[in-house]
């Protein structure tokens, strides 16, 4: 067993870690425990944020379900795993896995991929090389690639704005939803098979990637 | 770097601003070189434009500028201003003004017209995290900033671990209110 922190309610959960992989596990608790245990655990501002500095040690980390999650990283993977509340990760590289948040969601990579299963607010991701996977998102998404490819599936509540540069695009669209659709590219082909409507809007932008719009 | 070059070496208390063309290449390789330095001239001329005096360019990089505010508060509202004349220029000429910017107050050393030193990195990281059409500063920036610009809201976006910077860097994302 690792250390076990006790937690306040409401607070939020930060980790930084400079290589290494990390692994955080929502689950039922109301206490925080690291393993293997880390020296340095900061409770902050009046005990409403958690901080661990886990250095260049791999981390496996059990905390409350739907509890506030960030997290930096320069490298090593991340793995999110369980329901969390709002989720925002910065990491340079190595890929980022998300379960579900119940919350808003922002996730940046520079070079590694992006993955979330369920995402019920409004998802902001960005990845400069690696791919990004939206199973699922309820709220407005946002996703931006250089190369990796994008596919989303959404909702159809709230809007969908995709970029990507030389990386495919592929959005699916809940069937009872309607979008209105526009699509840019200045090489890559366009295809939407999903009847459009003024149920919400779907922009999408490539230079050389294929962009596809398909109900589901 | 010989004394009188030391000593010609000024520090400065302001913003750097980092400029990004996502997509540049693909686009140079599909349209051709011609193509893009009319791009490229494009994103020069409208941050000129928008920026007047308020701020200089400090140097062209590849396919980014790098610009220098002695206001941060300028610096925000202007990166604001380029990212939303790009998103205008980009479906009406249905061109790839896709710019990503970071920003970070800090004391770089001025050297003749040009800046460096350690904030000058930061600044360069930043750019990294933002995606096409936003505007990225750091907790530096977001503090200076503060109040001073009621039209302006900060959204936290996490701590960042930098390669080759030794204390996490707090990111925020620029964004007009309503």
């Amino acid at each position: 067993m690792g250390s076990r922190y006790p937690l306040s309610p409401g607070a939020r959960l930060r980790v930084l870690s400079a290589s290494g992989k990390v692994s955080v596990t929502a689950e039922e608790r109301d206490d925080i425990e690291v393993n293997p245990e880390v020296r340095r655990v900061e409770t902050k501002h009046d005990g409403q944020v958690v901080e661990i500095k886990a250095g260049s040690k791999s981390l496996d980390i059990r905390c409350p379900r739907g509890i506030t999650i960030s997290i930096g990283s320069m490298s090593g993977s991340i793995h999110l795993d369980g329901e969390f509340g709002s989720v925002k990760v910065a990491a340079v590289s190595g890929s980022v896995d998300l379960d579900t948040a119940t919350g808003a969601v922002d996730i940046r990579n520079v070079s590694g991929s992006i993955s979330v299963h369920h995402c019920a607010g409004d998802c902001r991701l960005h990845s400069k090389s690696g791919s990004i996977r939206v199973d699922s998102v309820e709220g407005a998404a946002q996703a931006a690639t250089i190369s990796g490819s994008v596919e989303v599936a959404t909702a159809g509540r709230k809007g969908v704005e995709l970029h990507t540069v030389s990386g495919g695009m592929k959005v699916r669209v809940a069937g009872d939803k309607h979008p209105d659709v526009r699509l840019r590219s200045i090489s890559g082909k366009l295809r939407c098979e999903c009847k459009q409507g003024s149920d919400f809007e779907i922009k999408g932008r490539s230079i050389s990637g294929s962009l596809e719009v398909t109900g589901q | 770097m010989t004394a009188a070059q030391v000593s010609a070496v000024r520090a400065l208390q302001g913003a750097i601003v980092f400029t990004d063309l996502a997509g540049f290449t693909e686009f140079t390789a599909l349209r051709g070189d011609e193509a893009a330095l009319n791009l490229l001239s494009l994103q020069e001329r409208l941050i000129r434009l928008e920026m007047g005096d308020r701020g200089r360019v400090v140097k062209e990089l590849g396919d980014g500028l790098m610009l220098w505010f002695d206001d941060p508060g300028e610096a925000v509202c202007n990166a604001l201003a380029f990212q939303e004349e790009f998103e205008r220029r980009s479906w009406a000429e249905e061109l790839p003004l896709w710019v990503r910017i970071g920003i970070h107050y800090g004391r770089p050393a001025a050297r003749g017209e040009d800046l460096i030193g350690h904030d000058v990195n930061v600044a360069a990281r930043i750019v990294d995290l933002a995606a096409p059409g936003e505007v990225l500063v750091s907790e530096a920036t977001a503090m200076q900033v503060g109040e001073t610009q009621p039209e302006i809201a900060f959204e936290e976006v996490g701590p960042v671990v930098m390669k080759g910077i030794p204390q996490p860097v707090g990111i925020y994302r620029a964004v007009r209110c309503g």
